[in-house]
């Protein structure tokens, strides 16, 4: 079993933490020549992301809840019945559910969306969950507000197709084996 | 395939330590696309956003959905600049594509979710994703303009 193998039996991704760090480091980077060029400008943008960081602390929570619970109850055979390749319409629709159900940034589920793909999860129900993210219940008053009942209920209609739609393009895509 | 029994059901305490290395390891990507969000929410002021659309359906409909790409944050955010948008006489179908692809496209978030989720994925996600906001728009917009409502 290599180190990479290893790592991944206990829980983290030695390659998603690599390159995340790596990733970390470009966008110190591109930080550094900014509060070089405009200090003022570094500053502001480091205030604007600590509001951000603080609107994703809650979902972190949710997604760490939720991979505990996976952890514990989840077994990959289950997984990849519930929500793989052939799980077929209603893998999708469940998928669907979830991700009108998921609050917060996306960035935040990936730890969560991962761990679904590792352990059989297809990439077709992973791209249906992401688009039906669009669809948010609680913001719904709030759409109606600013753009009116029927773009609201049409916008959202369509989003929910077109999940459908983004989920059974992706499964004919060559994308079911390139996870790290 | 090897046969035999299933691995045993972990306990509480490891699901526990298993979730917080699952978070651990993307914890340098979630940081790193929060510092740019931030970034790019100072660069890109609203008055850069307006200047972008010219009045062509199609053409504004596809700067909708880019805008929408590149931008991150709340949802609600992309309502009220949605809505500012409209008050400034920007057409519905690009106001439409911009709210759709503010959630489901993620220019920003494209090197994380190629790291959690693989490359090829994320980009045909993506693209998918953006070619999709588009007719969304362009049919919703169409049926506001039947029904008559904005």
């Amino acid at each position: 079993m290599t180190g990479e193998q290893q790592g991944r039996k206990q829980g983290g991704s030695p390659t998603m933490l690599r390159n995340g760090l790596i990733f970390l480091g470009i966008v110190a980077c591109v930080y550094a020549a900014v509060a070089i060029f405009a200090p003022a400008t570094a500053t502001t943008a480091l205030m604007a992301s600590l509001t951000v960081f603080k609107n994703v602390v809650l979902p972190l929570c949710l997604v760490f809840l939720a991979l505990v619970l996976t952890n514990l109850f989840l077994r990959p055979h289950q997984v990849a019945k519930m929500l793989g390749r052939g799980s077929g319409i209603r893998g999708s629709a469940l998928a669907l559910g979830a991700g009108i159900a998921s609050t917060g940034p996306v960035y935040a589920w990936y730890p969560l969306l991962g761990s679904v793909r590792r352990q059989g999860g297809g990439a077709a129900q992973i791209s249906v969950f992401m688009f039906g993210r669009a669809i948010k219940p609680f913001l719904l008053p709030a759409m109606v507000a600013y753009f009116g009942l029927v773009f609201t209920v049409v916008l959202n209609l369509l989003i929910a197709i077109g999940a459908f739609a983004v989920g059974w393009i992706t499964e004919k895509l060559p994308v079911h084996d390139d996870i790290g | 395939m090897k046969g035999g029994s299933p691995p045993p059901k972990p306990t509480l305490a490891q699901a526990i330590r298993k979730a917080g290395r699952q978070l651990m390891s993307v914890l340098p990507i979630l940081t790193g696309v929060i510092l740019l969000v931030g970034l790019l929410r100072v660069a890109v002021p609203a008055s850069t956003i307006k200047a972008v659309f010219s009045g062509a359906m199609l053409r504004d409909t596809v700067f909708g959905s880019l805008l929408g790409s590149v931008l991150a944050g709340n949802p609600i955010n992309s309502y009220v600049i949605g809505s500012q948008l409209l008050e400034d006489g920007v057409s519905l179908y690009a106001v439409g594509a911009f709210v759709v692809a503010w959630v489901t496209v993620g220019m920003v978030q494209l090197p994380a979710e190629s790291i959690a989720l693989g490359r090829r994925f994320a980009l045909y996600r993506n693209g998918l994703a953006f070619a999709m906001s588009i007719p969304i728009a362009l049919i919703t917009a169409s049926v506001v303009a039947l029904l008559g409502g904005v």
